[in-house]
C-alpha cells in the first residue's frame, strides 16, 4: 500500500470575512501583508534591509526563504517585492451579487409600477369572461381595474395616501359591484344573507323560536353569525381565469351560515315539504275527474302534452290557453250562460203606493215596473253605487245580496233604504245621461280609491255609447212612457249583438251587454274591480258582489274555473290564467324541466307527477285561501331526485337547486316580508325544512292594519 | 443534553403541529366566509423576515439571540414551516398574475435553494471527511501549484540522474496537462474519479518498463495524482457548498421586496369589501 503524500499547506491563516485576498495565494504562498481595505495591493518589499557599516543586507525571514542571493539595492532598497492583482474573497462576490439582485428588483418594481402596464402586471389573473367581456374591450381596458378596485386609477402618490387618507378607498368593492348589478339586487339589501332582513330570514328558518331578538343572538352553533353582511367577493372570487365560473359556489360556503350541516343530498337533506305544488292550481281544474270521466265520455285521451308545453326557456312546462284547451268542451255552456245578456242597469218592479204611502217619494217611475217590490239591482249597478255614501248605507242596510222582492213594504226602514237606492239610482242613470263614460270613472275612482287608466276605462265601459241611457231616462223614466223604439224582445235583442255588445230589454226595463266570448273584457275588469274593492272601504259589500259574480251559475261561469285568492292585505284576487313562468319571481329553490325530460324515463310526466285519485281537489276552492289545499297529484318526495342526484351522477351541491340571490329584487322581498309573519310564525311557501307534517288547512286571517313598509 | 435525534424530533413535531394549526385556520376562516388570506400573508411575511434575519444577524449584533447553530436550527424548521404556510396562503392553487407567479417563484427558488443547501450541508461533509486530508477552499489553488511544481522536479531530477526519458515523456504526454489545467465543467458539477483511475493504471502500465529509480520517482507521481484529484474533488464540493448561497441569499431580498408590494397592494386592492 502507497502511502499518502503530505505536502506543507503552509502556515498563512486565511480569513474568510476579509474582502480581498492576495493574487499571489493562486501560485503560492501569498505575500505577508496582503491587499489593503479598498483592494489594492501594497507591493511590499521582500524584507527591510539592514544597514551594516556602509552595506545593506538582505533581513528576509527564514521561514520565507532567508536571505536572497540578490540581495538589496545600492540604495538600501530590497530588490523583491510581491505584486500582485488581488483577489476579491467568494464572500465579497456573493455580497456584490446579493446587492445587484436588489438594486435590480427594485429597479424593474420601479418600472413596472410607473409604466403604462401597472395594471397588467399587478392584476393577480385574468377576469372570468363573464366580467372581461364587458371589461376588457378596447375603451374600456384602460379602466378596467377602477370599475371594480377604487385604488384602480390612482396614481402612486395617491396610493401611498391612503395610508391618512382612508376616503381614497372609497367606493367599496361591493358598492362598485351594484353599480351594474342595482338591476338585479336591490343595493340597499345586497349585502344582507340572502338580500333579505336577518330578522325575517331567521323567523323563517327558525320559526318555532318564540323571540325575534333571541334569534340574532342565536347564531352560537353556526361558523358565520348569520346576521352579519357578506361582501359580494366572498363567494364571487374574481381574477381565477376565462373559464372560472362566477356563480360557482361551494356547499361550504352555504354551511357557514346553516345549521344543518348536509353531507349528502341523499342521506342528510331534510325530506321536501308540499313540492312541487306549494299551493293549489290558479285554474280550477280537477285531473282525475277529467282522466277518469270527462275525457273518456268524450272518447278523448288524457295526455299531458295536450294543456303543458315546454316554455322557451326549457325551465318551466306552461298551461295552453283556453282555446285549445278548454273551448271544446266547455265553450257552448258559457255562450249558453249570457244567451240573455247580462244586466248592468235595471228599474226594478217597485210598489210606488207603499213607498208614497211610507212618504217616501221617488218621483217619475215606469208604469211597467210598478206594482210588488220584485227584482234586484245587477251588480254593476250596486258597485257604482256604493260610491254614493247614501246609497252604499242604505245597501248595507238592505245587504249587498239584496233583492226588492224581500223588502217588507210594512218595514219603514227598508222601505226608506230602498228609497234611497232608488233614487241614486235614478241620479247615476241622470249622470250617465249627461256625462257618460266619465260617471262610471269618477265613481269607481272615488271607490277603489286610485285613478282608472284609459285602458281600464275603455275595458269597464265596453263603448257604452249615450244612446242606450237616452233610453233610460228618455223612454222609460221619462214622465208620460211612450212606447219604446227599443227592441221589444229580449231574445231578438240579445241575438242582434251575438257578438258582443249593449242592448235594452223593454220588457225588464234592463240595459244589458253581451259578453263578446270567453275572457270578455268588460266582464273581466268589472269582477277585477269587484275583486279590487274587497280590500277597501266597502269590502264586505264588494266581496259578497264578487261572490254572486264568481258563482257557477252567473253569466260567464267565471267561477267555476277561475279560483279567487285573498292576498295578504286581505284583498280578494281572480286568477284568470294558470301558472306563469313569473309569477313566484325568484326563488330559493329552482327546477328546470329541460334537463330532466331529457331522460327516457323521465319523458313520460307520471314518472314523476302520479294523480291522487283519491282527493278531493275541488274543495278547496270553496275558500279564498290558496295555500290551504289538496294536491291531485302526490308530492315528490326526496328519493325520488337522490336516485339520479348523487355526486358521481347529476351532481348533489347545494346550488343546483336553491339560489342564493333569490330575493334579490325589491318586489320578491317585499313578497317574502308579507308571505313571512314572523310574530306568528305562519309562512306562506317558504316553509322550513324541519316541518315535515302535513300543515292543516288554514282559515282565513283576520284582517289587521297594515304596518308601514319600512325595512 | 438533548440528543442531535431527540431535537430533530421535537422540532419535527412542533413545526407539523404549526404547520397543521395554519392549514386548520385556512379551512376554519374560510368556511366561516372569511378571508384568511390577509392572516396567512401576514404570518408568511413574517416568517420570510425573520428567515432573512439570518443572514443579516452577523451585521446586527442586537439580533444575535442565540448561537449560530440555533439560529440555523430555527431558519430551518421556520422555513420548512413557512412552505406549508405559502401553500395556505396561495390556497393550494398556482399564481395566475404576472405578479403573483413572480413572487411565488421567488419564494419556491429561494425555498428549494435553501432544501438543496441543506441537503448538500448533510451530505458533502462527511463525503470530504473520507477523503485524505482537509483542504481549506481559499487554498486549493495554491496547493495544485504545489502538486505541479513538485511532480516536475520529481521527474526532471529522475530523468537527469538516470537519463531514461521514459518516465519523462509520460509525465509530458499524459500528466502534465492534467496537473496544470483545471478540471472541466462536468467535473464541477458532478465530481467523478474516472481520470484518476485511468491516469494510475497507465502509470501503473508504464511501471513496467521503468529503473528502479524512476520507480521510486513514479510512486511519488502516484501520490501526485491522488492528491491532484482530491484536491479537485474538495474544490468542487467546496464550491457546491458556497455557490448555492449564492441564489439563496441573492434572492431572499428581492423576495422581501416583492413580497413587501404584493400586500400593499392587496390592501389598496381589496378597498373595503363591503
Amino acid at each position: 500500500m502507497r502511502e499518502p503524500l503530505t505536502l506543507d499547506q503552509g502556515d498563512s491563516y486565511e480569513r474568510p470575512h476579509q474582502k480581498w485576498f492576495c493574487g499571489l495565494a493562486e501560485e503560492g504562498p501569498p505575500c505577508p501583508l496582503g491587499p489593503g481595505a479598498k483592494g489594492r495591493c501594497p507591493q511590499a518589499a521582500a524584507c527591510h534591509p539592514l544597514r551594516v557599516g556602509d552595506r545593506w543586507r538582505c533581513n528576509r525571514s527564514p521561514l520565507r526563504g532567508g536571505e536572497c542571493a540578490e540581495g538589496p539595492t545600492p540604495e538600501g532598497e530590497c530588490c523583491r517585492r510581491y505584486v500582485c492583482r488581488p483577489v476579491r474573497s467568494l464572500r465579497a462576490r456573493r455580497g456584490r451579487f446579493v446587492s445587484g439582485c436588489l438594486l435590480a428588483t427594485m429597479g424593474a418594481l420601479c418600472l413596472l409600477l410607473s409604466g403604462n402596464w401597472r395594471n397588467e402586471w399587478i392584476a393577480p389573473g385574468q377576469l372570468s369572461v363573464h366580467h372581461a367581456q364587458l371589461l376588457a374591450r378596447d375603451e374600456n381596458k384602460t379602466n378596467r381595474c377602477a370599475s371594480c378596485h377604487a385604488a384602480g386609477n390612482q396614481t402612486m402618490r395617491e396610493w401611498l395616501a391612503h395610508v391618512t387618507d382612508p376616503a381614497l378607498t372609497m367606493p367599496t368593492q361591493s358598492m362598485l359591484c351594484l353599480d351594474c348589478h342595482k338591476n338585479n339586487i336591490t343595493t340597499e339589501f345586497a349585502l344582507w344573507p340572502h338580500n333579505i332582513d336577518p330578522k325575517i330570514l331567521l323567523a323563517n328558518s327558525e320559526p318555532s323560536r318564540p323571540d325575534p331578538d333571541l334569534l340574532l343572538t342565536s347564531h352560537s352553533s353556526r361558523r358565520r353569525d348569520p346576521t352579519a353582511e357578506i361582501a359580494c367577493s366572498t363567494c364571487h372570487q374574481e381574477h381565477l381565469g376565462p373559464e372560472h365560473t362566477l356563480t360557482a359556489i361551494s356547499d361550504r360556503a352555504c354551511q357557514a351560515c346553516h345549521r344543518e350541516e348536509f353531507h349528502s343530498f341523499a342521506t342528510d337533506h331534510p325530506e321536501f315539504d308540499r313540492w312541487p305544488e306549494q299551493r293549489r292550481t290558479r285554474i280550477a281544474f280537477d285531473h282525475t275527474s277529467h282522466n277518469a270521466k270527462h275525457f273518456p265520455e268524450e272518447k278523448q285521451t288524457f295526455a299531458c302534452s295536450d294543456c303543458h308545453h315546454q316554455d322557451p326557456s326549457g325551465a318551466f312546462q306552461e298551461t295552453l290557453g283556453y282555446e285549445s284547451t278548454c273551448a271544446n268542451c266547455h265553450d257552448s255552456k258559457i255562450q249558453a250562460s249570457w244567451a240573455f245578456g247580462i244586466a248592468v242597469i235595471s228599474l226594478p218592479m217597485l210598489d210606488v203606493d207603499a213607498l208614497n204611502a211610507a212618504g217616501h217619494d221617488i218621483g217619475t217611475w215606469p208604469e211597467s215596473a210598478t206594482g210588488d217590490f220584485d227584482g234586484a239591482l245587477p251588480l254593476f249597478t250596486k258597485l257604482l253605487l256604493l260610491a254614493d255614501e247614501q246609497a252604499a248605507k242604505s245597501i248595507n242596510t238592505l245587504g249587498p245580496d239584496f233583492d226588492f222582492y224581500d223588502i217588507d213594504p210594512h218595514d219603514s226602514a227598508q222601505l226608506e233604504a230602498a228609497t234611497t237606492i232608488i233614487l241614486a239610482t235614478k241620479q247615476l242613470i241622470a249622470e250617465l245621461e249627461s256625462s257618460g263614460q266619465p260617471t262610471i270613472a269618477t265613481r269607481l275612482e272615488k271607490l277603489l280609491g286610485r285613478l282608472l287608466t284609459p285602458a281600464e276605462l275603455t275595458r269597464a265601459t265596453a263603448h257604452l255609447s249615450p244612446a242606450s241611457i237616452e233610453i233610460l231616462t228618455k223612454e222609460w223614466l221619462a214622465e208620460q212612457n211612450g212606447n219604446s223604439n227599443s227592441l221589444t224582445d229580449g231574445d231578438a235583442g240579445s241575438d242582434q249583438v251575438a257578438a258582443g255588445g249593449w242592448f235594452t230589454d223593454p220588457v225588464t226595463l234592463t240595459l244589458r251587454y253581451r259578453p263578446t266570448g270567453h275572457a270578455d273584457v268588460f266582464l273581466t275588469a268589472w269582477i277585477d274591480m269587484l275583486a279590487e274593492a274587497s280590500e277597501g272601504q266597502h269590502g264586505n259589500a264588494a266581496e259578497n258582489m264578487l261572490e254572486l259574480a264568481m258563482k257557477p251559475t252567473a253569466p260567464g261561469m267565471c267561477g267555476s274555473c277561475h279560483s279567487v285568492d285573498r292576498l295578504e292585505n286581505g284583498q280578494l284576487k281572480v286568477n284568470w290564467f294558470a301558472k306563469q313562468p313569473t309569477d313566484l319571481g325568484p326563488q330559493f329553490t329552482a327546477f328546470s324541466h329541460a334537463p330532466h325530460i331529457l331522460q327516457a324515463e323521465l319523458a313520460d310526466c307520471n314518472t314523476c307527477h302520479r294523480l291522487d285519485q283519491t282527493a278531493k281537489v275541488m274543495n278547496t276552492y270553496t275558500q279564498p285561501d290558496p295555500y290551504a289545499f289538496v294536491p291531485d297529484f302526490h308530492e315528490l318526495t326526496r328519493q325520488n331526485c337522490a336516485e339520479c342526484h348523487t355526486p358521481g351522477a347529476a351532481g348533489d351541491s347545494c346550488t343546483q337547486c336553491h339560489r342564493y340571490h333569490a330575493a334579490g329584487s325589491a318586489e320578491f322581498r317585499w313578497r317574502i316580508a308579507e308571505c313571512i309573519d314572523p310574530w306568528s310564525h305562519q309562512t306562506h311557501g317558504f316553509r322550513s325544512h324541519k316541518s315535515h307534517k302535513p300543515q292543516p288547512a288554514r282559515a282565513h286571517r283576520p284582517r289587521q292594519p297594515q304596518e308601514p313598509r319600512t325595512p | 443534553m438533548k440528543s442531535f435525534a431527540s431535537r430533530r424530533l421535537r422540532n419535527s413535531v412542533l413545526t407539523s403541529f404549526a404547520a397543521l394549526a395554519v392549514v386548520g385556520y385556512a379551512w376554519w376562516s374560510t368556511s366561516r366566509l372569511e378571508r384568511p388570506a390577509f392572516a396567512t400573508g401576514y404570518l408568511l411575511l413574517t416568517c420570510i423576515v425573520f428567515l432573512a434575519l439570518y443572514n443579516t444577524r452577523k451585521k446586527l449584533p442586537m439580533i444575535a439571540w442565540t448561537t449560530s447553530a440555533g439560529w440555523l436550527q430555527a431558519h430551518i424548521y421556520v422555513g420548512i414551516f413557512s412552505a406549508a404556510v405559502f401553500a395556505t396562503h396561495i390556497a393550494w392553487r398556482i399564481p395566475r398574475g404576472a405578479l403573483e407567479t413572480s413572487l411565488a417563484a421567488l419564494y419556491l427558488v429561494t425555498f428549494a435553494s435553501g432544501l438543496l443547501g441543506l441537503y448538500w450541508t448533510r451530505t458533502i461533509p462527511p463525503k470530504l471527511a473520507r477523503v485524505s486530508e482537509e483542504f481549506l477552499y481559499e487554498r486549493i489553488p495554491a496547493l495544485r501549484s504545489q502538486v505541479q511544481l513538485r511532480a516536475q522536479q520529481t521527474v526532471l531530477e529522475t530523468v537527469r540522474a538516470t537519463g531514461s526519458e521514459t518516465l519523462g515523456n509520460f509525465y509530458a504526454q499524459r500528466l502534465q496537462g492534467y496537473l496544470e489545467k483545471p478540471r472541466g465543467l462536468i467535473y464541477w458539477l458532478r465530481p467523478n474519479s474516472k481520470v484518476r483511475k485511468r491516469l494510475l493504471a497507465e502509470l501503473t502500465e508504464v511501471t513496467r518498463y521503468l529503473s528502479e529509480p524512476e520507480c521510486k520517482a513514479s510512486e511519488t507521481l502516484f501520490a501526485l495524482i491522488r492528491r491532484r484529484d482530491d484536491l479537485d474533488f474538495h474544490a468542487a464540493m467546496q464550491w457546491r457548498l458556497k455557490v448555492w448561497l449564492f441564489v439563496h441569499i441573492g434572492l431572499t431580498y428581492p423576495l422581501v421586496i416583492v413580497a413587501c408590494l404584493h400586500g400593499w397592494l392587496a390592501h389598496l386592492f381589496y378597498g373595503g369589501a363591503l
